[in-house]
């Protein structure tokens, strides 16, 4: 199976302090992986790299072989990064379908005279994007949902949509930014089994950045560990939670 | 008064309120996607005012072409100054953004003055004529001027409502970055967002013409100045307080001058922007804005 992501020494500077330094990782079709680190680890650090809002100091990023180096943020997300917050930024005041049909926008080919005139090209284009963005929200089985204002939806709900909304840009890679964060643990129990099918379904790569243990442990295939910006370890779920250097920075070392 | 010259002003309100209309939409509709006040708006419509004179007095064309041009020369205009001007300072400080909007205005109104002399280029009226309704005169021009501008806001409410030019307006003013990733192209929805507000200037200068038939180079500056009040009153970034805005500004001045206090007209409607920006900073229907503690 080929890689869809590959980050291969990757490091970027912030003013004489490295906020990621030598970070490799690679990602392939159909596999979850989890990104976990104490806080101010550069786990976000991590995606604004891989989603152009920050430049490397240095290192590679590929996507499906392909080097992203120089491409914009909106160019990226073209080629096939998607990605969630960790603090929700939904379009708060449009309806819930329109923040799904937004993210077809640039797919969409009708220009403004056919919109204002209503040509036949406009009430298809129309038409194909609010089908499939219900079709999208039926994932999470949030169709009833769809004329409601994004910013008045319950806060998992708010989640579940940017999860839909990055879906429906036709993404490669999927990034989740702690996409449990603030869920009580049976919300988090059915958001790992919609991560399982997304990742069936639509057959991407998945990265996601959790400090949910169950989650993390529960769905991902491999881990990579990072603490003040350098990987500390990268492995199996089982690795992981067995291994002292991972242990000791999340809990500090042993005074004996 | 008698009832009917107070439906007369009432009317005459509408006519001018229509154009205010307009132009505070550009306004509000810059400044909800880069928090910009785009002070060289006004002048926008000054150029538009040129370009039918030019096109009626000198080249003699049928007013209904020299109505387009105008429309056509004023958006390419709106969108050349956000190309040459607002897009290489997107990062820079809003304050720099907005001095730069003062400058352009600069520009547009002395350069017209060095090419188009400062004297009045008065017209023919475009729309002549009246008619009775009810004892009230009517003028063609206002039912003109009326009916357009209602046509051009429907239009916009719909363009930006059910379109997915609108909706990645509308993602943008409201989160740039998140507009990003989603894959929508951000100079193409400013530039979209800025040819559509020049685009309503357009249609308010050949408006304004009806009204007042003569352009001068500094024309644009109270008018940019009245739609601008009308966008605050109305909450800047609010497409429809900006509609209500202009119509309540044009209503008031009438009112104004039905009282004969004409002199007064610009000082009220300045009273009304310190109003609003004393006891209702948002607008009627802007947004209120939190300030974190």
């Amino acid at each position: 199976m080929s890689n869809v992501l590959k980050c291969e020494h990757l490091r970027v500077v912030f003013g004489g302090l490295a906020a990621v330094s030598d970070f490799n990782i690679e990602v392939e079709e159909n596999q979850i992986a989890g990104l976990i680190g104490p806080n101010g680890a550069g786990k976000t650090t991590v995606f604004n790299l891989l989603t152009g809002v920050y430049t490397p100091t240095s290192g590679v990023v590929t996507l499906c072989d392909k080097d992203l180096a120089g491409m914009s943020t909106i160019q990226r997300s073209h080629a096939g990064i998607a990605r969630t917050f960790q603090n929700i930024r939904l379009f708060k005041d449009m309806s819930v379908i329109d923040n799904v049909i937004n993210s077809f926008n640039y797919r969409m080919k009708y220009t403004i005279p056919e919109a204002m005139l209503r040509l036949p090209r406009y009430w298809k284009e129309e038409k194909a994007a609010r089908e499939r963005a219900l079709e999208l929200l039926g994932v999470f089985n949030m169709q009833d949902l769809a004329e409601v204002n994004a910013g008045n939806l319950p806060y998992g709900a708010q989640r579940r949509l940017e999860i839909v909304r990055a879906l429906a840009t036709n993404p490669k890679l999927l990034l989740l930014d702690e996409p449990a964060a603030g869920m009580n643990p049976a919300e988090t129990t059915a958001l790992m089994e919609t991560i399982g099918k997304i990742r069936d379904n639509f057959h991407i790569a998945i990265l996601l950045i959790e400090h949910d243990m169950s989650l993390v442990m529960g769905i991902c295939e491999q881990i990579t560990v990072l603490n003040f910006g350098e990987v500390i370890a990268q492995g199996t779920p089982e690795q992981i939670q067995n291994n002292p250097v991972v242990i000791e920075a999340y809990l500090g070392k042993d005074r004996d | 008064m008698t009832f009917s010259s107070l439906i007369a002003q009432f009317i005459n309100g509408l006519q001018t309120g229509s154009v205010y209309a307009l132009v505070a939409l550009g306004y509000s509709m810059v400044y909800g996607i880069i928090k910009l006040l785009n002070f060289a708006h006004g002048d926008i419509i000054m150029v538009g005012a040129y370009v039918v004179y030019y096109a009626i007095a000198s080249f003699a064309l049928p007013p209904m072409l020299a109505v387009i041009l105008a429309v056509l020369v004023s958006t390419l205009l709106g969108v050349t100054v956000e190309k040459v001007a607002y897009t290489p300072l997107r990062s820079a400080p809003r304050l720099s953004l907005l001095i730069t909007a003062i400058g352009v205005s600069f520009l547009l109104e002395n350069g017209a003055q060095l090419l188009f002399g400062a004297d009045k280029k008065s017209l023919d009226p475009m729309v002549s004529g009246s008619f009775q309704l009810g004892g009230v005169n009517v003028s063609y021009a206002a039912v003109v001027t009326i009916v357009v501008s209602v046509i051009a806001m429907v239009a916009l409410t719909i363009l930006v409502n059910k379109t997915k030019m609108g909706k990645a307006m509308r993602a943008v003013s409201e989160d740039m970055g998140a507009a990003q990733l989603m894959g929508i192209s951000l100079n193409r929805t400013i530039s979209m967002t800025f040819a559509i507000g020049s685009f309503l200037a357009g249609i308010g200068s050949v408006l304004y013409l009806c009204a007042y038939p003569q352009a001068t180079p500094t024309m644009g500056s109270m008018l940019g100045i009245k739609a601008f009040i009308a966008a605050v009153l109305g909450g800047i970034g609010s497409i429809p307080g900006a509609m209500i805005g202009g119509f309540a500004i044009g209503i008031l001045e009438a009112l104004v001058a039905a009282v004969h206090l004409s002199m007064w007209k610009d000082a009220v409607v300045f009273l009304i922007l310190i109003i609003v920006l004393l006891f209702k900073p948002a607008g009627l229907l802007g947004k209120k804005t939190q300030e974190k503690v």
